[in-house]
């Protein structure tokens, strides 16, 4: 019988050829599985942070008072300042910092939105309301007639120093102050007419665009990314 | 009988290990893809969701101001500069390769049926859409 001496030499560099082969798919797949997994979660991070962010923005816009910034008539900007009801939490601002959304209300120290691992790279509310859309002139009474109502008196009356918004507000005043009280203001210049410009029902139709990514830092590859931009509009009722 | 002694593996067995570790890695690398598509769809989808709900409350914004502005038709969607406020402006509107399209028809005299539609393709030869409605009363005329 032939005895064993161990391994050719050909056998060796076959089996390291082999093993080198396995090892270097291994490491191919171990690479890709690491690559597609790191990207699957940036994209669940970013969409569960964009969509946070932007219903916790929209509910908070609804329940508001008013925006004053951006400024109303097509303001734009990246800063949100809402007053609120409760003057507690009055104003309500949202702002990036640092690639972070927060909320800060009233006096309170500033609530982060969003978390550290993503960025928030655009943010952008734009305040479509225009104030000739309810301009008044100096302090008197408006009569006016808003076309859009079939009730010539559904829009009548307002007074254009109580920084009341649109014209109907004052209307119920008139009725139960009685029409004398009218007679008088207009007869001693209190009161005017005009036309109430297009009365909006709305104080405020916020339009929110907002843009998260990750990461939030360092070298950004197609592999090693994503990004989301959501838009949404949230209108700030009259009656709020 | 002299059995012959077994000295490891032959060929045949290591080619069969090697078959069945690549069918392996390749079922994991597409599981892993099929995965990663889902997710970016389903980003996609919400990207659209939000746009289609965009599209619906700048409908409402328009019908606030005026009922009759809001007429049977199909429309896309712009900020107006000034005065600042949604339009109806165009066909359709575009934002991030997605297409949305506002149809306005008669739902009974003093209300419009809104139906906005975000269409987008997720590869070449694929359409995706996300369809939302409502009914929208104009109440000036109540």
């Amino acid at each position: 019988m032939k005895i064993r001496r161990g391994f050719s030499i050909i056998e060796t560099v076959l089996y390291v050829a082999i093993l080198i082969m396995i090892m270097a798919t291994m490491v191919i797949f171990l690479i890709n599985v690491v690559r597609r997994e790191s990207k699957v979660t940036m994209v669940l991070e970013v969409n569960q942070n964009a969509r946070f962010a932007l219903e916790k923005m929209n509910a908070v816009i609804r329940n508001s008072k008013d925006a004053t910034l951006p400024a109303d008539g097509g303001g734009s900007g990246p800063t949100l300042s809402l007053t609120m009801p409760d003057s507690s939490v009055s104003p309500t601002v949202f702002a990036v910092t640092n690639g972070v959304l927060t909320m800060k209300q009233g006096t309170a120290a500033a609530v982060p939105l969003t978390s550290s691992a993503v960025k928030v790279s655009n943010l952008t509310f734009t305040n479509l309301v225009d104030p000739t859309a309810h301009a008044r002139t100096s302090p008197a009474w408006v009569l006016c007639n808003d076309a859009q109502h079939n009730s010539v008196w559904y829009c009548v009356i307002c007074h254009v120093s109580d920084q009341k918004d649109y014209c109907w507000d004052q209307y119920p005043d008139y009725l139960s102050g009685g029409w004398f009280l009218l007679l008088l203001d207009l007869l001693f210049g209190q009161a005017k007419l005009g036309s109430c410009l297009q009365a909006t029902a709305a104080k405020s139709v916020m339009r929110i665009a907002i843009t998260v990514s990750a990461p939030p830092s360092g070298v950004v590859t197609n592999d090693y990314s994503a990004s989301v931009t959501l838009y949404a509009t949230a209108t700030i009722p009259r009656q709020n | 009988m002299v059995m012959k002694k077994k000295r490891g593996q032959s060929m045949i067995e290591i080619i069969i290990a090697i078959g069945i570790m690549t069918v392996g890695i390749t079922f994991s690398v597409s599981l892993l893809m099929i995965v990663e598509k889902g997710v970016t769809q389903t980003s996609l989808e919400m990207q659209a969701i939000f746009y289609a709900e965009e599209g619906i409350q700048a409908v409402i914004s328009i019908g606030d101001r005026s009922g009759t502005a809001v007429a049977v038709g199909t429309y896309g969607l712009a900020v107006q500069a000034s005065p600042a406020e949604w339009i109806f402006s165009g066909a359709s509107d575009t934002q991030n390769g997605m297409t949305r399209v506002v149809t306005v028809s008669a739902y009974d005299a003093d209300t419009k049926k809104i139906d906005v539609l975000v269409t987008w393709h997720p590869a070449p030869n694929r359409t995706a859409t996300v369809d939302e409605q409502i009914l929208l009363t104009d109440w000036a005329f109540l």
